[in-house]
């Protein structure tokens, strides 16, 4: 029988339907929808007749067949936790807290011989220039209720017990997630703690709380505020998502969540170095629902360009190195129904979880752009991985790509690519069916301006475009290793692109990026 | 693994739901195209099935007989757009069907036009998806026997058909 797949009418079928895949509009359309009536779809592709028609089918179906049934409320539309969150005069407010943290390092270094152990001390330096009459920079107590009020409403203030303040070293094997927990965090809380597999027991008297599934890794939930109970500036997820461990901080916190709690306010004088991250160290509150555990630690912020947050997430999301008995949990792939062969799809992943899966690149991405809290890195693969088809790319043009984010380059691109509005054909197996643009040189803060760590090809699309690219004349073989000169990184994005000679058509949609990035 | 998420979409779990139609929206979309040649028309029907089928989830009693329940949703979902939309009547095999517009699915329909709702389907699960006779016996409840016998008939017909064009030169 398998004979008859052979025969040319039967490829020319094959062929035929090889672009043929439902779109992601349709994919949010019947998801979005769920627990409601059937909705009307996006009206910008579909004529009102077609709406119609499929609103009335829909409704006849549901309708005239089948009796409702209730369900659940749609879920509404998941807050991007990584979105920019600082105000428009986020620089002139960072400023005036390095300034002012300066002073109070300053002054903390040349008073704190003098205070004795277990003092509870304020430094909140401000600007002469910001306060009308006298202030006491430092004020020293025998309680944290005696210096709580000093300097609250100071760009920056340390405030700490005499003795827990200086230097700390904290071993961690990698950067578990934006925020984990480490065996501190029990210690506080004054709980107790079981895990086995991917669940995590929490426990404090009669109070149990388990948590479990949402990656190979434990994970447990808890409130983080700044210790004064002030609310955030931004309302994100009530309790978010900690990586749950034996070592490591206390709490490692994100950047954005000490600028949104404004943690600057509860610094402790001292870096707290995490494998080799330098961190600020911060009193923030925690409480863990459904337990009667609530306390003010020690956590640790990153100190560090957000590049760095990257690299340590890059090298963290590698889940295809992860032991083998770890990839097959990670339910990359669709399930295989009975009886049906394997469904190709690509996936986004970062956080040690799918966070997007579609039957594209751009549909894994937007899938994935609904995970609601903070992920510094992603990549975006085909999966099952695959070798991908060498090309023969020595015949390039000229193009200037405009990224996201306001970022400019200078690539290539084979020229039919313009012409067919910026696709490569459906050759390749489903590689790619977007345009392939070579950038010989790319600043690590373009890429992540761009937001191309969000979307991140991985070994397999660096293997695949290296050689063609980068050695004129090349068919194929390894990628060269990272050098002082940058490395060779390769992600999706949505692009706009011109020939840099003004001749022929530009584009604007979707294209795969090939970049060696420099430091 | 299946089952479980079957089980789990009929208790509401959407996320469950969702893993289910990443892995079936593709062959439903192809077998929808049997009876309506549109890709447009293919995925509204496709988005009232899914929902129907949401809604009607919890009625399924057996979750192993899910795939074969889902692609009878979708071609009642077709037959019923197209029922409203006398443009695409079905049309009995030997039949020219008019002209499509440009799109995803025009050669698609070019290849089958003339034929048989139940011959395309047949042959867009066979050589579009390269799926074996079980499971096309499977999502189409019928025995393997029969499958067999109205696939070859079907390809007998697309032989047939092309070599009929080939002769009027189209």
């Amino acid at each position: 029988m398998a004979a008859d797949l052979d025969d040319p009418l039967a490829l020319a079928l094959r062929a035929a339907a090889d672009d043929v895949a439902p779109s992601d509009a349709l994919r949010h359309a019947v998801l979005d929808a769920l627990g409601d009536r059937p909705a009307a779809r996006s009206r910008t592709r579909l004529a009102p007749a077609v709406v119609a028609g499929a609103l009335a089918a829909a409704a006849g179906l549901l309708v005239a067949l089948w009796p409702r049934t209730d369900s659940p409320e749609p879920r509404p539309p998941a807050p991007r936790a990584d979105a920019p969150v600082a105000p428009p005069d986020a620089d002139a407010q960072a400023a005036a807290v390095a300034r002012a943290r300066a002073q109070n390092r300053a002054i903390y270094a040349a008073e704190h011989a003098r205070w004795p152990a277990g003092t509870w001390v304020s430094i909140a330096w401000r600007d002469p220039a910001t306060v009308a009459g006298a202030y006491k920079p430092v004020v020293v107590g025998a309680s944290l209720e005696d210096v709580a009020a000093a300097g609250a409403d100071a760009p920056h203030r340390y405030l700490f017990r005499v003795g827990e303040e200086g230097d700390v070293e904290t071993f961690v094997s990698s950067w578990y997630a934006p925020r984990f927990a480490g065996g501190g965090f029990v210690a506080a809380l004054g709980i107790e703690s079981w895990q086995g597999g991917d669940a995590v027991v929490l426990v404090k008297g009669e109070h149990r709380v388990r948590f479990a599934g949402a990656t190979p890794f434990p994970r447990v939930r808890a409130t983080i505020a700044a210790p004064d109970g002030s609310p955030p500036r931004r309302t994100g997820d009530a309790t978010p998502e900690l990586w749950f461990g034996s070592v490591g901080p206390a709490l490692m916190l994100t950047p954005q969540d000490a600028d949104e709690l404004g943690l600057s306010r509860f610094e402790v004088p001292g870096t707290e170095t995490v494998g080799t991250v330098p961190c600020r160290r911060v009193r923030v509150t925690v409480e863990v629902p459904g337990l009667d555990a609530k306390a003010t630690l020690v956590g640790a912020v990153p100190d560090v360009p957000y590049a760095r947050l990257v690299a340590a997430s890059r090298a963290r999301h590698r889940f295809w190195e992860w032991g083998e008995g770890l990839v097959p949990t990670l339910a990359l792939a669709p399930p295989t129904l009975p009886g049906l062969p394997s469904i190709e799809t690509w996936v986004a992943f970062g956080n040690d979880r799918v966070l997007g899966r579609g039957a594209s690149p751009q549909a894994a991405i937007e899938d994935a752009d609904r995970f609601p809290d903070v992920v510094y890195q992603r990549y975006v693969l085909r999966w099952p991985r695959a070798e991908l088809p060498v090309r023969d790319e020595r015949a390039t043009q000229a193009v200037r790509v405009a990224l996201p984010g306001g970022v400019e380059v200078d690539g290539r691109v084979r020229p039919t690519a313009l012409e067919r509005g910026g696709a490569e054909g459906s050759a390749g197996s489903g590689a790619s069916r977007v345009a392939v643009y070579v950038v010989p040189s790319m600043h690590e803060a373009e890429w992540i301006r761009a937001g191309l760590h969000r979307a991140e090809g991985g070994d397999a699309g660096v293997s695949y475009y290296t050689s063609l690219t980068f050695e004129p004349g090349g068919r194929g073989g390894e990628p060269p290793p990272p050098t002082a000169d940058g490395e060779l990184r390769v992600a999706y994005a949505a692009l706009s692109v011109r020939p840099k000679d003004g001749a022929g058509p530009g584009f604007d949609g979707w294209g795969v990026i090939v970049a060696r990035v420099v430091p | 693994m299946p089952i479980p998420l079957v089980e789990r979409a009929r208790a509401g779990d959407r996320d469950a739901f969702a893993a289910l139609y990443d892995a079936t929206a593709r062959p439903l979309l192809l077998y929808a195209l049997a009876f309506t040649p549109r890709v447009d028309d293919a995925e509204d029907a496709l988005h009232a099935a899914y929902l129907a089928a949401w809604q009607r989830l919890p009625t399924l009693r057996d979750p192993a007989r899910f795939l074969a329940w889902l692609f009878r949703i979708v071609r009642h979902a077709a037959l019923d757009l197209v029922r409203r939309d006398r443009r695409h009547a079905p049309l009995p095999d030997g039949v020219a069907a008019p002209a499509l517009d440009a799109g995803p699915g025009a050669p698609l329909a070019e290849l089958l036009e003339g034929l048989a709702d139940e011959t395309r389907a047949l042959l867009l699960l066979r050589h579009a998806l390269a799926w074996d006779v079980p499971a096309i016996a499977r999502v189409l409840d019928a025995s393997e026997p029969t499958v067999r016998r109205r696939l070859a008939r079907a390809q007998a017909h697309l032989r047939a058909r092309h070599e009929g064009r080939l002769a009027h030169g189209r």
